[in-house]
């Protein structure tokens, strides 16, 4: 428990240009402020709230050249922090530590916003620190919502001594009657529960302007229908001329995709004639590159045998004339041959004469194989014309078919518009009868003068087991400060105020009401920390111990008896005992308006204001 | 598909030779000039005459360059049938068709031969006209040409 997330109010503090700081310091637990009247320990109380988003209290004239009230806080994990607002009013300006001034150099400078708004506010910044989500709570019970924020809370951290002795719901701030508003404060305090999910009711005006609205728009509408609606023809009639045109739609379907078929049949033959074409003409190029490789072989052939020819020539010639010229061989009538340095020549000329043989046949297979290349190439032409014929009878064929596709295409489309005009039409006179059934359901309902949110009480009011619980708290706190007949306290749903013995609390003594007032809003602050809810950790308290006031001032009504029992019971004791109890989770400021015994006093941190220039502080500013 | 020892044979050459001696005749030549007048009588298209006798394919002008050896041996063939004289004098080893020639020459009838003696004809009627030295050197230039388009390089006179 000792790492609740909570605030603790360290030091108020009063600076000027031409005074120097007045402070007013506090520690966790108890700390207690009393003395003579009129010294300024309510002015604690108004300042603090004012730093913490209130409104501006009136300085005393003891306060003179005071501009700026400043308060330092810890928050949770050990943050110092100071807030400062001018005493003139305006927004609050945050930064880190503990500072007797803050400006737009300090640390963590921020300017805040009193309000609970969009913009950075001193109610989002601390409500976040100790763990408080955004919520809605209900404002009425037409579930109007506004957002929790520290100004609805304070109620349950400062108690005036207006409050404190109020007849009024211990729930309320300043209202006469209790609100949704107030009863889910409570709620969401204890439980968490805020209204976020419970939709909004109008006003019985708001709905009679609606339904009257909702009726002009409704027939508006019907009337644009009416006009498109040809009322002379019997809704039952065009229900059959639907269904006849749709009879003859998906005919007409099936024409179309019949022709869709063929035509895509002619397509596809008509592709694979051009293919065959472009196959045949491929064959023929190639065909004809093949005869261009055979004729240039050909003349290579022919070229090759005119050189043999000269070779052989040239041979036989030179052996002739070396004979001729040979002065051996004229000699010599033998015929015997003899070398003229000519070895090799004549089977040379033999090789040649067997190499132009060679040739020629070459030469012969590769005219026939020319001539076939040629044959096949006509017949292959042959072929192109047939296939470019038959080609040419598709297309006219594929043409007149598309004619026909388009044809049927076009009458199927018009029929299909035919039917959809149908259809927009009994669409339109199903829309009218569904609007005018609408408007008549509409009129036949009765407006509440006042709405209510469906289940709305039940929704904000305490369980019977919360309820129950709260009052064990509250009891509990009464048994610490030894109440007398605290054993008969409880929480009462009915009256959202606490019961003793079956009275009341607006029917004790003003004594009792500010114990009671006391004891709920502590009981709320312990209720919070058994159940680890969210609350920031401190409480001031504005005479909570009214019953300990002087006989002689019966401003609150005389003393009564059960004022003078609570004396009896030294509540006031047990009472700062409890609290200081608290001291690792909570904090307490109280403002004594009354001197109860010095002797109570003593033990806790405590500033007493005496108005007294020969004894102790004087007061707040002096 | 023909065996090459059949065609750039000693014979082949060797008859080449003798028609352009013959041709130029009484002129000697050496064996430089006498491997350009070889490849040219083949392809007198490249020299701006009548249509080359062979085929132009690319590679032609490379032939120049192998022919030497094969053009020596023909000549020492057709010397060894008294057709061909070699003449050693101021211009080293030169070459000269013997008057023999003329008769063997006559005696061709392939259309080949034939062919072959009229460009060996033409090559001769145009040195004349243009004179030995610039006809042979303008020769030389082209073949230098297209030796070098064949190894890639581009042409250098533009």
């Amino acid at each position: 428990m000792a790492d609740r997330r909570r605030i603790i109010i360290d030091k108020l503090a009063f600076t000027g240009p031409e005074r120097g700081p007045i402070e007013v310091s506090f520690q966790s637990g108890v700390n207690i402020i009393w003395g003579a009247s009129n010294s300024g320990k309510s002015f604690v109380r108004k300042s603090i709230d004012y730093l913490l988003g209130g409104d501006l209290p009136t300085l005393p004239p003891e306060g003179q050249g005071v501009d700026n009230y400043l308060l330092w806080l810890t928050l949770p994990g050990g943050r110092p922090v100071t807030l400062r607002a001018s005493a003139l009013g305006g927004d609050i300006y945050k930064a880190e530590g503990h500072l007797y001034a803050v400006d737009q150099n300090s640390p963590g400078y921020e300017s805040f916003s009193r309000k609970h708004v969009t913009s950075p506010n001193i109610s989002r910044f601390l409500l976040s620190q100790v763990g408080f989500r955004e919520a809605l709570l209900l404002k009425n019970e037409r579930a109007e919502k506004s957002p929790f924020s520290l100004r609805l809370l304070m109620r349950y951290l400062l108690v005036d001594e207006t409050r404190m002795i109020d007849e009024k719901s211990l729930l309320l701030a300043y209202h006469i009657a209790i609100t949704s508003e107030d009863k889910s404060l409570l709620k969401f305090l204890l439980t968490g529960i805020d209204g976020a999910s419970i939709p909004q009711v109008r006003s019985g005006d708001q709905l009679k302007a609606a339904k009257e609205a909702k009726i002009e728009l409704l027939s508006q509408m019907a009337d644009q229908l009416r006009k498109l609606i040809d009322d002379t023809v019997e809704t039952a009639t065009v229900v059959a001329e639907l269904t006849q045109a749709e009879r003859e739609k998906a005919e007409l379907l099936e024409v179309v995709n019949e022709r869709q078929d063929s035509l895509d049949t002619l397509s596809a033959e008509e592709r694979s004639l051009a293919a065959d074409i472009r196959a045949y003409h491929a064959r023929i190029a190639e065909l004809k590159a093949l005869i261009i490789r055979f004729d240039e072989l050909a003349s290579v052939y022919a070229s090759d045998i005119e050189r043999l020819d000269g070779l052989e020539e040239g041979g036989f010639l030179l052996q002739r004339f070396a004979t001729i010229n040979c002065p051996l061989c004229g000699a010599l009538p033998q015929h015997q041959q003899h070398d003229h340095g000519l070895g090799g020549i004549e089977e040379q000329r033999h090789a040649v004469e067997l190499e132009i043989d060679k040739i020629r046949v070459e030469a012969r297979d590769l005219a026939a194989a020319i001539a076939d290349a040629k044959s096949e190439i006509d017949s292959v032409e042959n072929l192109i014309a047939i296939a470019e014929q038959e080609l040419e009878r598709h297309r006219l064929a594929r043409k007149e078919a598309e004619q026909q596709e388009i044809s049927a295409r076009s009458i199927f489309k018009s029929a299909s518009e035919r039917c959809e005009r149908f259809e927009v039409d009994l669409d339109n006179r199903q829309r009218l009868s569904e609007l005018e059934q609408h408007v008549a359901r509409i009129n036949a309902e009765s407006v509440r003068s006042r709405p209510r949110a469906d289940g709305l009480d039940v929704n904000l009011d305490l369980s019977t087991s919360e309820a129950h619980e709260l009052s064990t708290a509250v009891r509990a706190v009464l048994t610490a400060w030894n109440y007398p007949g605290a054993q008969a306290v409880h929480f009462e749903k009915g009256d959202q105020d606490i019961v003793v013995d079956g009275k009341r609390r607006r029917d004790n003594g003003a004594g009792v009401r500010a114990l009671l007032h006391a004891a709920f809003k502590v009981g709320v602050l312990v209720y919070c920390i058994e159940k680890g809810r969210p609350h920031p950790g401190f409480i001031i308290l504005d005479s909570p111990l009214l019953a300990y006031r002087p006989a002689e001032e019966t401003r609150f009504g005389d003393l009564g008896d059960d004022d003078l029992a609570l004396r009896n019971a030294d509540v006031a004791t047990h009472f700062y005992r409890h609290l200081n109890g608290l001291s690792d989770k909570a904090q307490f400021i109280i403002v004594e308006n009354h001197k109860s015994d010095q002797d109570v006093v003593k033990p806790y941190h405590n500033y007493q204001f005496t108005k007294n220039p020969q004894a102790g502080r004087i007061g707040l500013f002096v | 598909m023909t065996p090459p020892q059949l065609f750039n044979t000693p014979l082949e050459a060797g008859v080449r030779a003798l028609l352009v001696l013959d041709a130029f005749a009484p002129q000697a030549f050496d064996l430089a000039t006498l491997s350009l007048l070889d490849y040219y009588v083949v392809h007198t298209g490249d020299a701006g005459g009548p249509p080359s006798i062979h085929p132009e394919n690319a590679a032609r002008a490379g032939e120049y360059f192998v022919r030497r050896h094969l053009v020596e041996e023909g000549l020492l063939l057709m010397a060894r049938a008294s057709l061909v004289e070699q003449v050693f004098g101021n211009d080293g080893i030169t070459f000269q068709a013997h008057e023999t020639a003329t008769a063997m020459i006559d005696l061709f009838g392939s259309s080949y031969n034939r062919r072959l003696a009229e460009a060996a004809r033409w090559l001769a009627e145009e040195a004349t006209a243009q004179g030995n030295d610039w006809f042979f050197q303008k020769l030389r230039d082209s073949l230098e040409r297209w030796s070098h388009e064949i190894v890639g390089g581009a042409s250098d006179n533009g």
